[in-house]
């Protein structure tokens, strides 16, 4: 036996008194057939309080060590030494029980439960300090959780115990409320229908506390008001528990109306009044002349909103019919209240302060539906994809006046509407309908594209020379922010300024998150145009980021919105748009350079993208895309780009599209040194990404590809030839004859070597006299028949050719495919009948291509003939 | 469970897969299920005849069957099977019925229309009518965001779940893609995986199966053969087609060899290989098991024949009463093996008018019905979770009432009392942890009781909590 003095601390340290301690003995141990302890002096641990001699070779801190231990111990003797002293020992007890609680046998379980409930009720019943009634409450959860699994506990202590357990938590004192409230949720959750006879009592507790300040006060009484309907018998008050729970749905919905009524009076334009059944939760009335009157009803519609919202996310025991609609109203109404509408005289600029929490409330609503509900939402889709941007719309004041490192405004309700956006993609997955087009699906995107930009100081670096900007405005009417902020004028240098160098990286995060998710699930569905715009931002930033240039503070400085732009980045890689071919290259290049991240997180990320690309580049079944492209040649250069592999674009080098080839108004060909192939400015010298100049191709209005309303009689509707040829979609830009013909016309690009080599349909070279009806290449035809036109047009002299297309060497000549195929491709590359010119070109890949100018000047000259394949 | 059979001698039991069949007699039951590989019968359910493409699993928990030539869709609880338990009345004889994957939609072409049910409400939703002569195939994609569906006017149209949805009464729904390069009816379809990427194989009596890209729209491959085709179906990873034709045979097509073509004809002499021959009259259904070794299909010369894919044998034949309508290899659900499952939702009542029209049922008031907190499943807690949090608890506890008389033996500061709120996070556990020990200070009034003895010291080591960094092992002073 080992005595040990010790001086022990009281709650009321006032005392101050020097207790003698005597090590007692708090398990006696049983020499049991399982080797375990015995109980009883931890009930006489919590019981009496000290006193009695205990034995043992451990400390009080050895109690804890111990629980730590136990599960590696349990079954062996739990050797205890416990300091003698009236909390402590109290406390020591509750440590011990919580162990035996745990780990104990069922048997013995069984046997002491009981006494243990006792135990602890004394204890709550004690005036010991709220930190032991917190280990207290906790040791209580634990015991009714295992105690509700065994059928005769459960009925003794239902019968038995429980209404004065939760008559002891009623009556705790006020500062130890939130166990009182902890106790009464597990009572609740475990017991709920010995918990039916205080139903009335618990609700007005909970309800006097649904709008308190504390946070965490709050959440609880909430989670516990929430689980009211789920008490009582099957049948309370003549009510079915699924009854009761959606009368309560009604009276949240009525209280929540009221409030909004209350507290947005005169700034709503047309509110939704409510006409259900539900009658307003009685809330304790605010007294008259209360300064904080605004503050306390915004309290309570935060309260209020939460239940209602835990109502619909936490179980219940049966099946619930969830007013949908009704839901979506007072979420509707919440969200349209404007700022515009709220005056700003008398206490409108503390309404006005209180609007980006409500709206908070209400999308935190939102989310909870959306959880609940799934895809049954998608009836609704439409509303809800309407009602995001709309939001973002709302807080979207004063964001461009801010100098970089700073957090720009309203960044938490921007945050948690992407959040929404994100989850309600993961509930419906390809049939959330977001981003498809029309003004939302727009207004959202730009969104989502000013929030991923950099600040823009962090890219005015590439913008050394004056740039186009106005006119490029005009030109993209629907992304003024992201042009802006990358045309962005010099700042003041950022060294001298104070803020965060990760600001907005909340909401930059969300964002990518948002959109990344969107892209994976729907990317086949969107347009061709946004991605296009996706792409433009996204290769050049993570380039940017890469090579140090965005960073600086920008959001990008953390690694968790890297992270996400290598995601976004993936999502543009699997899940394409059919007619715009994914930036595989790039992004083997980024996942690579990305992997030697020192940000663990960012590596990590990159070698398991990098694991997915190598599936997409080395296929493991042979490339089916020998049967997309009408000519069965293996591609000379590029890996299959596409996942899918029949639907290989025949027609780029496989670099990222958007930037292939010399744009119109760069000059003649922009040299080596100012673009790379990558369409990405080499640093200092090129300022703007190529697809930003004004071309022609950014002055294409929106496409037409709404799935919606297409008018689709026939699969693909002819295109015509400007649709097509504008310089936008590396499309496949090839006839397929069966036969040759002797009209053939082969024009070699670069020398006259036969190894690149263009066999144009007659035709093409002739440019004045417009080519007879007869001749003109059918469209789409796979197996046209073949043309017995004069070969007029193959003797067409070379110097008659376009510039452009003649400037590398053309020639024409007769057909030379080696299967007597008569085909037209751009880019000698992909002919199967010409694979002996097709292989030198592996060395030479931006001979395969076509560049914009070429096809645009084809397309002036009548000659679409396009194989969609 | 007998319900497992052992693949391959000590290795663990694949989950087992059933053949769902129907015949047109329906002479003793409409609908047996039996096991695959061992041929045993399983269960049977009695009503009625169903139709072609006419049978389906909801959710998991029912088993409807369009009846054949009757206004009616028959609906069993999976694991009540003798009893029929409810009838879905419909506007007319359904062609042809499916489900979507998530349990939300059932779709049934009715003559030339497709009527679109809401579940969790029974509503009516919508009433598609593009096609101008009966509807007789129809399938959801994989994620349930599309759904395809096949005409005796020789098209093939590609809805988007998500727009048929939103379109408001005014304006008639348009299918996302019309495919229309058939000549003839269209007898079967069938979708790969892949949602919105996925690929769809279409027969025809044309003597044509077409594969085409749902996100594209675009004809991918084209087989033409010497007799109409009347089932199509391809194996899971998407490596073959089988084609089963007016005939009897079976012809597979291979999709990875190379080259491929766009246009293909299919020559029996020269393919010879490639065909399953043993059905005496055309083949009306056919399904591959999920490992792709096993083909099933029926017939209307009364039989049910399964082959083996790699030699292209047939390994059982079983004949049934009349001309087979349905046959279809899936995972048994639980429900179908536990006579003791309940269905999560009763089935409600499937209205018969549109939403929204005049002089419709009764609307459903309230709204969806549906069971809460799914998603919540198994995200409780863990043993260590809650052993942290538990701890944290004690620790708090222990610094806050503790704090107050701990000057006598304790060198160091007394520690700061950081309130700890309930329930700590674990990882804010750990945080507050990690910042207690690299301070140091903190620990001395700990080391004094904890190292009183050598032993637990030892033994502290395995603790969690022990082995933080920062933390001394001290020797016992006495």
């Amino acid at each position: 036996v080992h005595f040990v003095q010790r001086r022990v601390p009281f709650s009321d340290s006032t005392r101050g008194v020097f207790v003698g301690t005597r090590v007692m003995s708090a398990v006696r141990q049983v020499q049991g057939p399982r080797g375990s302890v015995a109980f009883q002096g931890v009930e006489g641990l919590l019981r009496e309080g000290g006193g009695e001699p205990v034995s043992g070779p451990h400390s009080i801190l050895g109690v804890t060590d111990a629980l730590a231990r136990w599960p590696a111990s349990s079954g062996a003797r739990l050797p205890l030494r416990v300091v003698t002293g009236y909390f402590l020992v109290r406390f020591e007890g509750l440590c011990l029980l919580s162990l035996l609680v745990g780990e104990s046998p069922t048997e013995m379980f069984q046997q002491h439960c009981v006494s243990w409930l006792r135990s602890i009720q004394q204890v709550l019943q004690s005036q010991d300090p709220p930190p032991t009634m917190e280990l207290a409450v906790a040791v209580l959860r634990d015991l009714l959780r295992y105690a509700a699994q065994l059928p005769t506990l459960f009925r003794d202590i239902s019968m038995n115990h429980l209404p004065g357990l939760l008559t002891s938590l009623l009556g705790l004192r006020p500062e130890c409320e939130l166990s009182a409230l902890e106790g009464m949720k597990a009572c609740m959750t475990y017991f709920p229908r010995a918990c039916g006879s205080l139903k009335g009592k618990l609700a007005s507790f909970f309800l006097s506390r649904v709008d308190a300040l504390s946070p965490q006060l709050q959440q609880l009484a909430c989670e516990c008001y929430s689980r009211l309907p789920s008490l009582g018998a099957g049948f309370s008050q003549g009510l079915k528990h699924t009854e009761s729970w959606e009368q309560e749905l009604h009276c949240l919905l009525a209280s929540l109306h009221s409030l909004l009524g209350t507290l947005y009076e005169g700034a709503e334009t047309a509110p939704v009044q409510y006409e259900g059944p539900g009658v307003e939760v009685l809330l304790t009335p605010s007294e008259d002349g209360d300064a904080h009157v605004l503050l306390r009803l915004r309290q309570r519609f935060c309260g209020l909103a939460r239940c209602l919202a835990l109502m619909l996310s936490s179980e219940f025991g049966a099946p619930v019919s969830v007013p949908v609609q009704e839901i979506l109203d007072v979420i509707c109404r919440t969200l349209s209240i404007s700022a515009k509408n709220i005056s700003l005289l008398g206490d409108g600029p503390l309404r006005l302060l209180l609007l980006p929490s409500i709206h908070l409330d209400a999308l935190d609503l939102l989310s909870a539906l959306i959880l609940a509900c799934g895809g049954r939402l998608l009836r609704f889709g439409a509303l809800i994809s309407r009602l995001l941007p709309q939001v973002l719309n709302a807080w979207n004041l004063g964001r461009d006046t801010l100098s970089p490192g700073q957090e720009r405004p309203y960044s938490t309700v921007r945050t948690k509407v992407y959040a929404v956006l994100e989850l309600w993609v993961q509930v419906c997955g390809a049939s959330a309908g977001v981003l498809q087009g029309g003004a939302s699906g727009e207004a959202l995107l730009s969104h989502l594209l000013s929030d991923i930009s950099p600040p823009a100081d962090a890219l005015k670096l590439r913008s050394p020379r004056g740039s186009p900007d106005g006119g490029l405005q005009a030109g993209k009417p629907s992304a003024p922010k992201k042009l802006k902020l990358d045309m962005g004028e010099a700042v003041a240098p950022p060294s001298h300024r104070k803020g965060d160098s990760n600001a907005n990286s909340d909401v930059c995060a969300a964002a990518l998150r948002g959109l990344s998710r969107t892209v994976l699930m729907c990317g086949p569905l969107i347009k061709e145009e946004t991605h296009r715009r996706l792409h433009d931002l996204v290769l050049p930033l993570v380039m940017g980021v890469q090579q140090g240039e965005v960073l600086g503070s920008s959001p990008y400085t953390s690694s968790h919105c890297r992270r996400e732009l290598y995601r976004l980045l993936l999502a543009l890689l699997l899940a394409p748009s059919p007619r715009c071919p994914p930036p595989l290259a790039c992004a083997l290049q980024a996942f690579s350079l990305g992997q030697r991240e020192d940000s663990l997180e960012v590596s990590s990320f990159c070698s398991e993208a990098l694991v997915t690309c190598a599936a997409l580049t080395h296929p493991r079944v042979p490339p089916l895309q020998s049967m997309g492209p009408a000519c069965p040649t293996p591609a000379p250069v590029p890996p299959p780009e596409a996942p899918s592999p029949f639907r290989a674009p025949p027609f780029h080098t496989p670099g990222p599209m958007p930037s292939v080839g010399p744009m119109p108004s760069v000059g003649p060909m922009p040299s080596a040194a100012t673009a790379n192939h990558l369409g990405l400015s080499v640093p200092g010298l090129v300022s703007v990404p190529p697809r930003l100049l004004p071309g022609p191709e950014n002055h294409r209005a929106g496409s037409n590809e709404d799935p919606v309303l297409a008018p689709s009689g026939t699969p693909p509707p002819p295109i015509p030839p400007d649709e097509t040829f504008g310089g936008r979609a590396p499309r496949p830009a090839f006839v397929h004859y069966d036969k040759e013909e002797a009209s053939d016309v082969e024009i070699s690009l670069e020398s006259d070597s036969d190894d690149s080599v263009v066999i144009v349909p007659e035709g093409l070279p002739s440019l004045p006299p417009p080519p007879p009806s007869g001749t003109t290449p059918p469209p789409v035809a796979p197996a046209g028949p073949p043309t017995a036109s004069p070969p007029v047009a193959a003797k067409e002299e070379p110097e008659e050719l376009p510039a452009a297309l003649a400037g590398p060497g053309v020639r024409a000549r007769g057909a030379r495919c080696a299967r007597g195929a008569r085909c037209a491709r751009a880019g000698g590359a992909r002919c199967a009948h010409t694979r002996r010119r097709v292989r030198p070109s592996l060395q030479r890949p931006q001979r395969g291509c076509v560049t914009t100018e070429d096809k645009s000047l084809a397309s002036s000259h009548g000659i679409c003939s396009f194989s969609r394949h | 469970m007998t319900y497992f059979r052992g693949v391959s001698g000590g290795k663990m039991a694949a989950p087992m897969e059933v053949a769902v069949c129907t015949d047109s007699a329906a002479q003793l039951w409409s609908c047996v299920v039996w096991e695959l590989h061992s041929g045993a019968n399983l269960l049977t359910y009695r009503g009625g005849q169903a139709g072609p493409r006419g049978l389906a699993l909801l959710n998991g928990e029912y088993l409807l069957a369009a009846q054949l030539g009757k206004n009616y869709i028959s609906a069993w609880e999976l694991q009540r099977k003798d009893q029929l338990q409810q009838k879905i009345m419909c506007p007319g004889p359904v062609t042809c019925l499916t489900t979507s994957p998530n349990g939300l939609y059932v779709l049934a072409g009715i003559a030339e229309n497709i009527y679109l049910w809401e579940v969790s409400t029974g509503n009516l939703l919508v009433i598609l009518s593009r096609h101008y002569q009966d509807v007789s195939c129809l399938q959801f994609t994989g994620d349930s965001s599309h759904f395809l569906s096949g005409g005796k006017d020789c098209l093939v149209l590609v809805w988007s779940l998500c727009s048929v949805l939103q379109v408001d009464p005014s304006r008639t729904p348009s299918p996302r893609h019309v495919w229309s390069r058939h000549t003839l009816p269209i007898t079967d379809l069938h979708c790969g995986f892949g949602g919105p990427l996925a690929r769809v194989a279409t027969s025809s009596l044309d003597q044509t199966v077409k594969l085409w890209e749902v996100s594209s729209g675009e004809l991918l491959l084209s087989v033409l053969f010497d007799v109409g085709i009347m089932a199509v179906t391809m194996d899971l990873a998407e490596h073959h087609l089988f084609c089963g034709g007016s005939d009897g045979s079976i012809f597979q097509v291979d999709l990875c060899t190379w080259p491929g073509q766009r246009e293909k004809s299919f020559q029996p002499e020269q393919d010879s290989g490639k065909v399953f021959r043993g059905h005496r009259n055309q083949v009306t259904c056919l399904s591959v098991s999920i490992d792709g070794s096993v083909l099933l299909s029926g017939s209307h010369d009364e039989t049910v024949r399964l082959w083996d894919i790699q030699s292209k044998q047939c390994i059982r034949t079983v004949t049934l009463k009349g001309p087979v309508t349905n046959a279809s290899i899936m995972l048994a659900p639980v429900s179908m093996l536990s006579s003791d499952f309940r269905p999560g939702l009763p089935l409600p009542h499937f209205n018969k008018h549109l939403l929204g029209a005049e002089h419709g049922d009764e609307p459903h008031r309230g709204g969806f019905t549906l069971r809460l907190g799914l998603h919540l499943q198994g995200s409780e807690p863990s043993h260590q979770q809650r052993a942290e949090q538990l701890h944290a608890v004690m620790s708090s506890t222990m610094e806050k009432v503790g704090a107050g008389g701990q000057a006598g033996d304790a060198p160091g500061p007394v520690l700061a009392a950081t309130p700890a709120p309930w329930p700590l996070t674990p990882s804010l556990h750990r945080a507050s942890w990690a910042a207690r020990t690299s301070c140091g200070s903190g620990w001395p009034s700990w080391r004094t009781r904890c190292g009183t003895c050598a032993r637990s010291t030892a033994t502290c080591s395995t603790s969690p909590r022990a082995s933080s960094p920062g933390r001394p092992s001290e020797p016992a002073p006495g």
